[in-house]
């Protein structure tokens, strides 16, 4: 496979499958009601994106998805920066957040319905507690783990305690807080599709749940597909992030990659 | 400061530093004090020359003032090409000379340097030897520097003292040279007389 490149190497698994896929469908193998075939399911999304349905769906879920995960990220930052720069913040902040985690935030979708009603607040509420987690949970510990002895440095040159938060904590956390924002974002995505599949009368999961109804196969593969491309361009904005905000790190080595 | 391995030298120098409080209550009347670690200890992701002005970030200097002196002390380590780039891009001797600048920025009362020169190889350390020297020549710091490598010690000080057990046990100026000096010291630090061509090391 030495004269293949690799993007094409990486492509050739999916190609493969998605051709099998076509042919059992084309010569009748598998039922169109239950697994259309790659072509008829190309249809169908440019029928839903010719008549509305899908960019107004999309729409709707990305406007929970940005508010909610917007909320989500900057208390979930806040909190793991109150817990990780002092101590009071720790004892205060650290339990309830580590209770919420230990509870499938799924499981909240009912609850929130009966708290907040039928409207959008259920849903964005329900991407607000999926993010704040991992938002909380790699912050708090991107900062604690921030090497001590860079922090004596600082203590040497007499850093007041902001300075010593703006040049060596934040900057030594922003890695983890990465990481967390990579997790947090394709949660969001996951609480968005459970809220609208419960009770929404718009959105992706809606159009989801009027499809099964109706036993349209097609319409709920392509909102499949689309929940994929969401989470594919989520991690590559989050990726863009990373290149511009961790500049200084070193080339990576060709070791992170090849093991052998 | 010589001493073997646990006798203090690091506890001194960050008493010294002011990083840790000295437990007896006599009071340490200090002036500014800079540090040079055995590892540069920059912060990876300021630049060469901001990691240097770091150490003015406490002080009433403003940004331009700081960035002019940060780049001035590059110079004088021969880094000033170096100023924009990352830390990490750096070898293990620029990476070292960028912290001696940054400990010379502040132009400190008292300078320690607590072993800086152990993770060097030996040309690599023959050359920061002569950059401490020039260093000296220019800025007249007081300058203490903790090693356990006897012939550095002589190369570099003008009085070299022994410490054992939290205490000085020895204390030998360099100047005028003694042949004897280099076999009183070892055996301050309990290494027996040379025997034969082979240069003991303490341990």
């Amino acid at each position: 496979m030495a004269g293949v490149s690799v993007r094409a190497r990486r492509w050739a698994s999916t190609v493969g499958l998605v051709a099998a896929w076509q042919v059992a469908s084309s010569v009748g193998a598998v039922e169109a009601t239950v697994l259309p075939g790659p072509v008829s399911l190309v249809g169908t999304a440019a029928g839903m994106v010719a008549d509305g349905t899908l960019p107004q769906a999309l729409a709707v879920s990305l406007g929970r998805v940005l508010v909610g995960s917007a909320i989500g990220l900057v208390l979930g930052v806040l909190l793991g920066l109150c817990a990780g720069l002092w101590r009071l913040g720790e004892d205060l902040v650290d339990a309830p957040v580590q209770m919420l985690r230990t509870v499938p935030f799924t499981a909240l979708t009912p609850v929130l319905v009966l708290w907040l009603g039928l409207g959008e607040a259920p849903k964005v509420a329900l991407v607000v507690i999926a993010t704040v987690v991992p938002m909380y949970l790699n912050t708090f510990g991107g900062v604690r783990a921030v090497d001590p002895r860079l922090l004596e440095v600082g203590a040497v040159y007499g850093l007041s305690a902001r300075q010593r938060a703006a040049r060596i904590l934040l900057p030594g956390a922003v890695a983890p807080i990465l990481v967390g924002l990579r997790y947090a974002l394709g949660l969001a995505w996951i609480a968005v599709i459970v809220a609208e599949t419960a009770n929404a009368s718009s959105g992706i999961g809606h159009l989801l749940t009027t499809a099964r109804t109706y036993v349209r196969t097609d319409i709920m593969l392509v909102c499949v597909a689309v929940y994929a491309v969401l989470g594919l361009v989520t991690d590559a904005v989050v990726r863009v992030a990373e290149r511009r905000l961790l500049r200084w790190r070193a080339a990576p080595s060709p070791l992170t990659t090849e093991r052998l | 400061m010589l001493g073997r391995s646990g006798t203090g030298k690091s506890t001194l120098v960050r008493v010294l530093a002011g990083l840790v409080r000295p437990e007896a209550s006599e009071q340490l009347e200090r002036g500014s004090v800079a540090v040079a670690f055995q590892e540069p200890r920059l912060m990876p992701w300021l630049s060469v020359w901001r990691n240097v002005a770091l150490a003015l970030e406490g002080t009433a200097a403003t940004p331009g003032e700081r960035r002019s002196a940060a780049v001035d002390l590059l110079r004088e380590v021969d880094l000033a090409a170096r100023a924009d780039d990352w830390p990490l891009t750096l070898s293990g001797g620029q990476a070292q000379r960028v912290a001696l600048a940054r400990a010379l920025v502040r132009q400190p009362d008292l300078l320690l340097l607590d072993e800086p020169f152990a993770g060097l190889d030996a040309l690599t350390r023959l050359t920061m030897h002569a950059l401490v020297r020039r260093l000296q020549t220019h800025h007249r710091r007081t300058i203490l520097l903790v090693t356990h490598d006897v012939d550095e010690a002589i190369a570099l000080a003008d009085t070299i003292v022994v410490l054992d057990g939290g205490r000085i046990v020895a204390a030998h100026p360099v100047r005028p040279a003694r042949p004897t000096l280099r076999d009183e010291l070892l055996a301050a630090l309990g290494v027996g007389p040379a025997g034969g061509s082979g240069t003991p090391s303490p341990t």
